[in-house]
């Protein structure tokens, strides 16, 4: 049902001018309907055939639930579900079916209809995809005075690691400056004035002697702050769990050795496993969603952060769209971006609202292990290092293979075991053969 | 140099200017015979003659149009209104011809006339004679307002205002007649739309003009036992405006209060806070204040008018809340 007045929340149909089966053109009369002031007209939006009427004569509907199926002669309607979307009323009312599996498109098909095998590009309300992240971002962001923003800017402190003193939470001038003289006393440590331990009648090396070395208490830097915030936040609010799954690398490397012909570097394992990533995340996308609370948001476009160790800290730096993106183009963009963040260059853009995120310890020798979810994404993909490791081969035989440990961390609100695990041999099977990401 | 009121600084401004320059005359309700309701035009009768001192009927209208005619005519009239209040009838006058002759007549003509007399509110004149008119004349483009708060400058804009080529509406305060400063010997001009920093300060911009100008004072002092340093910037002159000077001194501080003795809807004051808020945004550490006359037909009961008015006390207030200071 669509809105056929501005002040039209429901209508009923007075009467359906079309049969079930007939077809119609754009502008013709599907059906009339009562709305609170008068009846009006229902016209087709485009060419197609009506294929099963939903809400019969006399029939109520709110504006955006759908009120009958159409498509292309001989489909079937039974094996369509409307779609449920009401977040488009006026694209969604009219329930139009799936692409068939052949991939090839029925023309009477509507734009707005929920085709599962590629996200939306664009979807409505559809914020959380802009890069640097939608309300959800702005949420993390307290209330703050312009000068306190100009001065965050200046200082470089993360406005969402202050805590206002202002009314309402308000950051002011005198919290941002706190802030700032708080991140550079990282020099010298010092004593908390309620040290247990009395300095008093010792000085000098004589105390060190006799105390040996005492406590130290670490102010928290700005980027320590956020690190506890956002990870305390997810690892209480999103039950997450775990899958697990070893992988052959052997088409990894030889991946990496190929894509790095001629150029000065080779290219990075990690720059492969975002391309693949993105890939396996375009194939299920759920597993590419925000929590919203009231909403699962399906983000269209693989937004993949990459854990990034700083020496007090780690930050996460997103490189967008890498499903449109290839290895080469992906590995000089996160090498750009991981030369920024050493240089703590980085700037909101470049490491808000990914949609999925990599940490690889592979380098430090970790086997595997299990990172928590970094939002606003639902999903983290913890790699491990790579190494030889017996298999049994056909017959009964041992082999030996190269391969590394894949952890999915998944928020359950979100994404299912079945879905998480679908998604995971998904990964697997393109890191074994990557040639089928173009399938 | 010498010290006096403002009252004495305004009729040495109207002196000079006479025996400067014939074309100078006064006209008004009792400026002759009387020496003036507030005795400004003192002695100036018997100096000039009733040619260019002239008493006029109860006819704010009939003579604010007279003196406007003779301003295009190539005099340069002084018309005192007895108060602004009185004014309102001669609104017409003032922004349908004063303000328009220059425009209108494409740069042929030109008005340049002073209107001058009390603005605001003293002490129990009632609900018709206590109100500030500032923004009914700062409104209109083609007039030029001026608002002194100390002797020397009221003597050193009068004179500018006289020489000025465009109509000024000149605003006093009877209670500010009697106030007393130093004012220097030698003759001087200070120049329309320059404010005055009156004290220097880091901490917050107090900004004000005319009367109120002696409780922004008032306040900045007191705030020093707090130890908080408050600037006071004296627009002195409204149209023109310095904005220069409030944009340079908000920015320097973050915050700012501003004073206005004025209802506050659609007032210069708040005109100011305005300013303040578009061109100092990234500056600004807390929402720019603004203390100005309660929005209420003036009390006649001395104490309820006296709370009806910005005091230094509310002004302190203000300071502290942009302060996010405790009172």
């Amino acid at each position: 049902m669509i809105a056929l007045s501005p002040t039209m929340n429901e209508g009923v149909i007075a009467k359906w001018n079309v049969a079930e089966g007939a077809a119609f053109s754009a502008g013709s009369v599907l059906c009339e309907v009562e709305t609170d002031k008068a009846s009006m007209d229902y016209e087709a939006p485009k060419d197609a055939v009506l294929l099963k009427i939903l809400l019969p004569q006399g029939g109520k509907a709110s504006v955006g639930e759908p009120i009958a199926i159409i498509g292309a002669a001989g489909e079937d309607p039974g094996t369509l579900a409307p779609s449920p979307s009401r977040e488009d009323p006026v694209a969604a009312s009219l329930s139009s079916p799936e692409p068939p599996a052949s991939g090839s498109r029925p023309n009477a098909g509507f734009a707005a209809a929920s085709p599962p095998v590629e996200p939306r590009a664009g979807a409505l309300g559809d914020a959380d995809a802009l890069p640097g992240g939608g309300p959800s971002a702005l949420a993390a962001y307290p209330p703050s005075s312009p000068l306190a923003r100009s001065l965050a800017r200046e200082l470089g402190i993360d406005l969402r690691a202050v805590r206002g003193s202002g009314p309402g939470g308000r950051v002011i001038e005198r919290d941002v400056r706190a802030a700032a003289e708080a991140q550079s006393a990282t020099g010298p440590l010092t004593m908390p004035p309620s040290s247990p331990i009395s300095m008093g009648a010792l000085a000098g090396p004589a105390a060190s002697l006799i105390q040996g070395p005492a406590d130290r208490r670490i102010p928290l830097s700005t980027m320590r702050a956020a690190i506890a915030r956002r990870l305390s936040e997810s690892f209480y609010s999103a039950p997450h769990f775990y899958l697990k799954r070893r992988v052959g690398a052997a088409a990894l490397l030889a991946l990496r050795e190929a894509s790095g012909a001629g150029r000065e570097k080779p290219v990075s394992l990690n720059a492969i496993l975002l391309k693949l990533s993105a890939e396996a995340l375009i194939r299920h996308p759920r597993v590419n969603s925000s929590w919203e609370g009231d909403s699962i948001l399906e983000r269209s476009s693989a937004d993949i952060g990459l854990a990034v160790a700083l020496p007090d800290g780690l930050v996460v730096p997103v490189v967008r769209d890498c499903g449109r993106k290839g290895i080469l183009a992906i590995d000089d963009e996160l090498g750009e971006l991981i030369a920024k963040a050493k240089g703590r260059g980085l700037e909101p853009s470049d490491y808000e609202g990914a949609s999925f995120t990599i940490s690889n310890l592979g380098g430090f020798g970790v086997e595997e292990f299990s990172a928590i979810i970094n939002p606003p994404g639902s999903a983290i993909l913890s790699v491990g290092s790579i190494a030889e490791e017996p298999i049994v081969g056909p017959g009964g035989a041992f082999a030996s293979r190269k391969a590394l440990s894949l952890v999915l961390g998944c928020d359950h609100r979100v994404i299912d075991g079945a879905e998480g695990a679908r998604f995971v041999a998904e990964l697997a099977s393109l890191i074994e053969e990557p040639g089928r990401a173009l399938l | 140099m010498a010290v006096m009121t403002y009252r004495e600084a305004l009729n040495r401004a109207l002196d000079e200017e006479m025996a400067r320059d014939e074309r100078v005359f006064i006209m008004g309700e009792d400026v002759g015979e009387y020496d003036g309701a507030y005795k400004v035009t003192k002695g100036l009768l018997a100096k000039y003659g009733a040619q260019r001192v002239r008493d006029t009927p109860i006819t704010e209208l009939g003579f604010t149009g007279a003196g406007v005619g003779s301003a295009i005519v190539g005099l340069r009239p002084v018309v005192e209104w007895m108060t602004n209040n009185f004014a309102l009838l001669a609104l017409d006058q003032v922004v349908n011809e004063a303000a328009k002759m220059r425009y209108m007549s494409g740069g042929k003509l030109s008005v340049p006339i002073v209107f001058r007399g009390p603005n605001g509110p003293a002490e129990q004149l009632g609900s018709q004679h206590s109100q500030s008119f500032t923004s009914y004349w700062a409104h209109v483009p083609g007039l030029k307002v001026v608002a002194p708060s100390t002797p020397a400058d009221a003597y050193g804009l009068l004179k500018s205002a006289i020489r000025d080529d465009d109509p000024v509406v000149f605003l006093e305060a009877e209670l500010m007649y009697s106030w007393k400063g130093e004012v220097p010997d030698e003759e001087f001009l200070l120049p329309l739309g320059k404010a005055a920093v009156r004290r220097k300060g880091k901490d917050l911009t107090i900004v004000s003009f005319s009367k109120p100008m002696k409780a922004a004072l008032e306040a900045a002092e007191s705030l020093t036992s707090k130890g908080i340093e408050a600037e006071v910037l004296d627009m002195r002159s409204l149209r023109p405006l310095d904005e220069a000077a409030l944009r340079e001194s908000v920015r320097r501080t973050g915050r700012c209060v501003v004073v206005d003795e004025a209802w506050p809807v659609a007032s210069v004051g708040s005109h100011l806070a305005y300013l303040a808020s578009r061109d100092c945004f990234d500056a600004l550490d807390a929402p720019v204040a603004l203390v100005s006359g309660e929005d209420v037909p003036m009390p006649y009961n001395h104490g309820l008018e006296l709370a009806a008015q910005p005091s230094a006390a509310k002004i302190e207030a203000a300071a502290l809340r942009v302060l996010y200071r405790e009172a």
